[in-house]
């Protein structure tokens, strides 16, 4: 597969996921942000930032509970995908 | 001769990936700062969004196929249901001709009080459980209105008022508490929202009541919330615990009416909750 074809699907899985939040279940809307963040890490966080920014408000709830959801969702994958690298040019 | 060199490639990041995940954080970040700066302005942006997807989730869930036998049941329901309402449209048209005739009013059919207002999201698209309406306070709409789905059903209370939209906190929404009463006995309870538009409660194990058995919470004489769908009772326990479907379908509500808020409903709301200090 060449890295056109890559950037295309990371591109589609980007947009999925973010339009996921406004439509679609967020059960369904946190697994395609988990799903498209295996390519594009960052996905996960600006999925929860954007739940956040439609659905949050102070008097339903305390904490932003899916940007932190999605930061941790990011942080994670960042780890993974530099150990896996690591453990690949080793 | 022809040179050869290989780029410099970063070990984590690529262009290409950087690009796409640093334009999503991008637009996220500008849509809090919008929401932040402009809420009013953004969610004007964002209720076309909202209002499509609601309409084509619903559509979808409509098609979605179901057994032939479950149709057939409902069909049948809803064929001796509308007869019913027929019949019942019927007598109340005679009956307005009449009272009108005797009054010698020219007066148009009775409106409904209260303020119509369209759903733009709610859940499970809504993850905090919440309705967002395509009214504010352009409208009239203000902060502790009662909002009402089908057959005066109450569903929540206005929580939150922006100018052109509003957000309902549902009663059924995790950690809700109110004071409500079940079955021909009128056993007191205290419903708790359990998401998802159910509710749970806990009752003495004695007590009698039964899968059917309605719930009511106070209002202008006793509003119907839900039904009893299950009994949980164990012989080591002394409580019995209730669960409970509402009457107005959240994931299903396209419309809702809100009415001033009644002190008698606002006083059920027993706990303290994070719509209520």
């Amino acid at each position: 597969m060449c890295d056109d074809d890559t950037a295309m699907i990371r591109g589609v899985l980007t947009i999925f996921a973010l339009v996921a939040v406004i439509a679609l279940p967020w059960q369904l809307a946190a697994v395609l942000a988990l799903l498209a963040g295996t390519l594009v890490p960052p996905v996960p966080l600006a999925c929860g930032l954007l739940a956040e920014a439609l659905y949050w408000a102070p008097n339903i709830s305390a904490v932003p509970v899916f940007a932190l959801s999605g930061a941790i969702a990011t942080s994670g994958l960042y780890i993974v995908r530099g150990r896996i690298k690591a453990s690949i040019i080793e | 001769m022809r040179k050869t060199y290989l780029a410099r490639r970063n070990a984590l990041l690529s262009r290409t990936r950087f690009t796409w995940g640093a334009s999503a954080l991008l637009f996220a970040l500008f849509a809090v700062a919008l929401r932040v700066a402009a809420p009013n302005v953004f969610f004007a942006a964002v209720a076309p969004l909202e209002r499509s997807a609601a309409a084509a989730t619903r559509s979808v869930r409509a098609a979605m196929p179901r057994s032939a036998a479950g149709l057939l049941a409902q069909n049948d329901v809803l064929v001796r249901e509308n007869a019913a309402l027929a019949a019942e449209n019927r007598a109340l048209v005679q009956k307005s001709v009449d009272l009108l005739a005797l009054l010698d009013a020219t007066s148009s059919a009775p409106t409904v009080p209260g303020i119509v207002a369209g759903v733009l999201a709610a859940p499970p698209e809504d993850p905090y459980g919440s309705l967002m309406l395509a009214v504010g306070s352009r409208s009239g709409v203000s902060e502790g209105m009662e909002v009402f789905g089908d057959k005066d059903i109450p569903v929540g209370t206005v929580t939150t008022v922006l100018a052109a939209q509003s957000r309902v906190a549902l009663f059924s929404a995790p950690g809700q508490k109110m004071n409500a009463w079940v079955g021909q006995q009128q056993l007191p309870i205290v419903l708790v929202g359990a998401g998802g538009g159910a509710f749970s409660a806990s009752i003495p194990s004695t007590a009698s009541v039964a899968i059917g058995d309605a719930v009511y919470v106070p209002g202008p004489g006793a509003l119907p919330i839900g039904q009893v769908t299950r009994v949980d009772r164990s012989p080591s326990s002394p409580s019995a615990e209730l669960r409970i479907a509402p009457a107005a379908n959240p994931f299903a509500l396209a419309w809702v009416v809100l009415r001033p808020g009644t002190q008698v409903l606002q006083s059920a709301l027993s706990c303290a909750t994070t719509t209520r200090p």
